[in-house]
This record gives structure tokens, C-alpha cells and sequence, in this order.
């Protein structure tokens, strides 16, 4: 496997024909920053290029998949006021723009069979990213994937505004992103998002992981599987076009705000408590 | 011509019926043909305004018979020429020719679902604009990575807007199959709750006779000229992108290999 840097947040480990990636950092409710996506999106890259793998597996620990983006990184950045950037829309294109695009794009491009186990809620960008997945199995009812870009003085990212309407529906995407509503257990379930319901407590993701792991493995057996990837590429051909142009109009969309300082406000307040998500 | 397909018209309706419950309506790709040919023979009656797929017995259809798949594989050694145009043309006619036989049906495709259906028949079943059950025990099975093939016959747009992605997704990529549970509401819109297939088609007939008493014929077909437009254009789409995205699956054999297994019993439909 070539090498690629550590991080303290994210693992990964091959396994078969199975890429894993784990989110373990369940103290901070799995936050990531922006590097932390990098990171992500380079794991992605790294299961790509490998041709014994075809399936990527995307595993988290503890009560959250992924409280989404840091408000530590967010205040990292805004402090990243140094003399190399020449103005608030080079900061934020930096800051913002290079990396959202990067991420969502190696997502969308991924040709792996992308695989979410689905522990617990999964918010912002990480929920984006779930929702980017090609299948999801949930740990029990109490996940649900909320999108406060609207709190947050934002708009739609990681390409939302495709893979929300396709899989939940138009009207009721409209609905949970304008007024700020997660996408709770039983829309998932009613819209076919999530494949499978394991019913396991809370308190036991390494639990959930392994099982989920093991119905995997039972289920590709006899399989061929570069018919798997064959697969993946025509069911995603319906859509990539969408996707490609989404990405590129939600991050120069969403850079007007950014620089426009709205987003900072809102996620100032949060991180002191004064703003909360509101569920 | 087909021992296993016949067809009749009553009224409004252009009628084509599996009938070789005995071998759970497996069919030849020339099967497949014949239907393509039935449905652009109903296209050209003004007076039909339904195309209906039935089945008798036990099963709606098992799929391609394994004899017809095994023929395809043809002698060692040969002309590699004449292997390939072979093989092309039995890969084309369904993925093109049938496919673009119901991508471009004028008349309302109703299917009576009275069991299972799986592969290229599971394939029409997703095709259908309206799919009525017999009972619960129907159930959907593509198994093409199980066969090492990829999506044919428009499976690869159809499931995709009828289940969601993220389950289509699940049963294609793991050819698991997609129970009555998953089916009501997404392909089947009213399940009867019969045991038998004969009192089924004859009750869901007289239903949809009902149904049309007063209705002008050609909203019906307007009606389905605009509904199916966005449809029609991606299963079109979709014909390219399956055969070529199927051929070299084929090319390289596996699926032979796995097709005589089935035959054999040393390989099973994942269910």
C-alpha cells in the first residue's frame, strides 16, 4: 500500500476486498476540520488506485457518525488572517472553496462501491458525504443526517442540492433544508436510503461495525466482483453530470458568503453556545 | 412464433402471456424478440390502448433459459471474428432491440405480477409504467454480479427511479433480491392477495376494463406520451451504455462459467 501521513482522527485498514475507514475520535463526537476531509478524500484516492479493493467502507465510533465540521477549525481559519492572503475572498478560497470542492469532488467520482455504517447522526459536510454514498445500513432509529446550512448563514454543499432531492424527494428536501429539520430515521427508511436497520443500542458501534462487516462479507461472497464496479459505473452514469456542475455552483455560490462573514457569526455563537442546532 | 409466448387482443387490449409454466416461463432470446415484435405489432393498432404482460403457473418469469445462454458460448478455438459478431449480436438484441421495443411503446405496459421474476424478465417487469400483484410472495431478482455481468435491459435507470438510488444500488450491486415489502408502492401499486394466477389475470382484466369505461382513449395515450418523455430519454441512453458497459463482461467469459454452475446446481441465486 503506498504511504500516506496518519491521522489521529481517521483510520483505515484493508480487509479483504474492503477499504475501511474509521472515524475515532467519539469524545469530540467525531467533528472533523478541514484538513481532516483532505485527509478523507485522500484515503478515497488511496482505495482508487487500488485494484484488490471494491468496496470502500466509511465506519465511525461512538453515539455520532459526525457532528460535521469543527468550530475550532472554523475559528482556526478565520484567524488565519497572515499577509499571504490578499483578501477575504482569496482566505476563504483557500479556507473554503479548495478544499470543499476537492473532497466532494473525489466522493463523486469514487469508483469503489461506497458503503456508509451509519451509527448514530451525521451532520453538515459529513452528512453531505453520507448522503454521497452508494449504500447505507443504519445502527438502530436514532440517526438522522441534518443540513443546517440555512442556521449557519450558508447554502448547500457537497453536492446537496443533487443527492438530497434525488433520494429524498423534492418537496420534503425543500422542507427539512429551509426550515433547518433533520432528515430523521423514518424518511430515511421510507425513501429506500437506508438499506438495512441492524437495531443495535447506541452504546455499541465496534458491535455494530463488525456485524455489519461480517453481513458484508457474506453477501459478496460468490459474487464477481469486478461486475460490482461495473455495476456502480452505470447506475452512477444517470447522474454524474448533475453532480459535476453541482459541485462547482454550490462552492462559488456558498464563497460569497463566507466572505460576505455571515457563516462566522453563526458559528462563533455556536461554538459559545449562544446558537444551537436545532432539532 | 413461440411455443412459450402467445398473445390475444380483447377490446382494448393487446394481451401477451407466458405459458410454459412447467419450466417457470424461462425464455430463449428469441423469446425476448418475439415480445419486442408483439409490443411494435400492439404500437401499430389504433383501437389498443394496454399492453399487458401476463404469465401462468408458479413463477412470472425465471429469466434467459440456461440452454439459450450456454449455446452462446460456442467452440474453443474459434474464429475469433465470427465469436465476437456472435456474441455482439446476442448481447445487442436484448440490451438494444427489446429494450428500445419498450423504451418506445406507445400503449400503457401493465404487468400482472403473479410470482417471481428474475434477470432479463425481472428487467421487463421494471419496465412496465404499472405492475399489479397476485400476492406477497412475488419478489424481483437481478443476479448480474452474481452471473458476472453488469445491468441490462434498462435495469440500470429503471431501478434507480423507481427504488432510489441507494436501494437500487443494494439489490443490483448484491444481487440480493427486492421483496414484496419493497416493491408496493415503488413497482407494484395494488396487490391483490390471490392464489390463483388464472382468477388473477381474469380479475385484474375486468378491473382495468372497469377502470377505462369512461375515459377518452386518447388522454390515455397523451397522458403516457408526457409522463414517460424524461423516461424514454435516458432508456435510450442507457441502451449504449449497457451493451458496452455488459460486452466485455461477456467477452471475457465469466458468465459462461457461472451459467453452467446455475445449470449444474454449484452456484445458487442469492436469496
Amino acid at each position: 500500500m503506498p504511504e500516506i501521513r496518519q491521522n489521529e482522527k481517521i483510520s483505515h485498514r484493508i480487509e479483504g476486498p474492503f477499504f475501511i475507514i474509521q472515524l475515532i475520535n467519539p469524545d469530540n463526537l467525531n467533528a472533523l476540520e478541514g484538513e481532516d476531509y483532505i485527509y478523507l478524500g485522500e484515503l478515497l484516492e488511496l482505495a482508487d488506485k487500488n485494484s484488490d479493493v471494491y468496496f470502500t467502507i466509511l465506519q465511525s465510533s461512538g453515539r455520532f457518525f459526525s457532528s460535521g465540521a469543527d468550530f475550532k477549525g472554523i475559528a482556526k481559519a478565520q484567524e488565519d488572517n497572515g499577509a499571504k492572503y490578499a483578501s477575504e475572498t482569496s482566505k476563504w478560497l483557500s479556507n473554503f472553496v479548495a478544499r470543499n470542492v476537492y473532497v466532494t469532488d473525489v466522493f463523486i467520482k469514487h469508483s469503489k462501491v461506497l458503503v456508509c455504517c451509519l451509527n448514530g447522526p451525521a451532520i453538515g459536510l459529513s452528512a453531505a458525504l453520507v448522503a454521497l454514498c452508494d449504500i447505507v445500513y443504519s445502527m438502530n432509529d436514532k440517526v438522522y443526517l441534518l443540513y443546517p446550512f440555512a442556521n449557519l448563514g450558508l447554502v448547500t454543499e457537497g453536492g446537496t442540492a443533487i443527492s438530497l432531492p434525488l433520494k429524498f424527494g423534492a418537496n420534503t428536501t425543500y422542507e427539512r433544508l429551509m426550515f433547518n429539520k433533520p432528515f430523521n430515521y423514518d424518511i430515511m427508511t421510507k425513501s429506500g436510503f437506508i438499506s438495512k436497520n441492524f437495531n443495535m443500542p447506541s452504546s455499541n458501534t465496534e458491535a455494530f461495525n463488525a456485524e455489519l462487516l461480517k453481513e458484508l462479507k457474506g453477501k459478496v461472497e460468490g459474487l464477481y466482483l469486478p461486475s460490482c464496479l461495473g455495476m456502480k459505473k452505470l447506475l452512477k452514469s444517470n447522474h454524474i453530470g448533475s453532480f459535476n456542475e453541482i459541485n462547482s455552483m454550490e462552492v462559488n455560490e456558498s464563497l460569497k458568503y463566507w466572505v460576505d462573514g455571515e457563516p462566522l457569526r453563526r458559528f462563533s455563537q455556536l461554538g459559545s453556545k449562544q446558537r444551537k442546532h436545532r432539532l | 412464433m413461440s411455443e412459450r409466448v402467445d398473445y390475444h387482443i380483447d377490446g382494448h387490449f393487446f394481451i401477451i402471456k407466458l405459458n410454459d409454466p412447467k419450466h417457470l416461463n424461462s425464455l430463449t432470446f428469441e423469446d425476448f424478440i418475439y415480445i419486442a415484435l408483439l409490443l411494435q405489432k400492439a404500437n401499430t393498432i389504433d383501437s389498443v390502448l394496454f399492453t399487458v404482460l401476463q404469465s401462468s403457473g408458479k413463477y412470472f418469469s425465471s429469466g434467459g433459459k440456461f440452454s439459450a445462454v450456454n449455446e452462446l458460448n460456442g467452440e474453443e478455438g474459434g474464429n475469433e471474428v465470427e465469436k465476437t459478431s456472435k456474441l455482439v449480436s446476442a448481447i445487442s438484441s436484448p440490451n438494444v432491440f427489446v429494450a428500445n421495443a419498450f423504451a418506445t411503446h406507445k400503449k400503457i405496459l401493465i404487468c400482472f405480477l403473479n410470482g417471481p421474476a428474475i434477470g432479463l424478465s425481472a428487467s421487463l417487469v421494471a419496465l412496465c409504467d404499472i405492475v399489479y400483484s397476485q400476492n406477497d410472495s412475488v419478489f424481483l431478482l437481478f443476479p448480474f454480479t452474481n452471473l458476472g455481468f453488469v445491468a441490462e435491459v434498462g435495469a440500470s435507470v429503471t431501478l434507480i427511479q423507481k427504488l432510489g438510488i441507494n436501494s437500487a444500488n443494494e439489490h443490483m450491486i448484491f444481487s440480493s433480491p427486492i421483496s414484496f415489502k419493497e416493491l408496493l408502492g415503488t413497482i407494484v401499486t395494488k396487490n391483490y392477495q390471490l392464489n390463483d394466477t388464472e382468477t388473477f389475470n381474469k380479475n385484474v382484466l375486468e378491473d382495468l376494463k372497469q377502470n377505462v369505461r369512461w375515459l377518452y382513449p386518447k388522454s390515455i395515450l397523451g397522458m403516457k406520451d408526457l409522463l414517460h418523455n424524461q423516461m424514454k430519454q435516458e432508456l435510450i441512453k442507457s441502451q449504449a451504455m449497457e451493451t458496452n458497459g455488459t460486452l466485455p463482461f461477456w467477452a471475457s467469459g465469466e458468465p459462461f462459467k457461472r451459467f453452467q454452475q446455475l445449470q449444474k446446481g454449484n452456484r445458487r441465486h442469492k436469496l
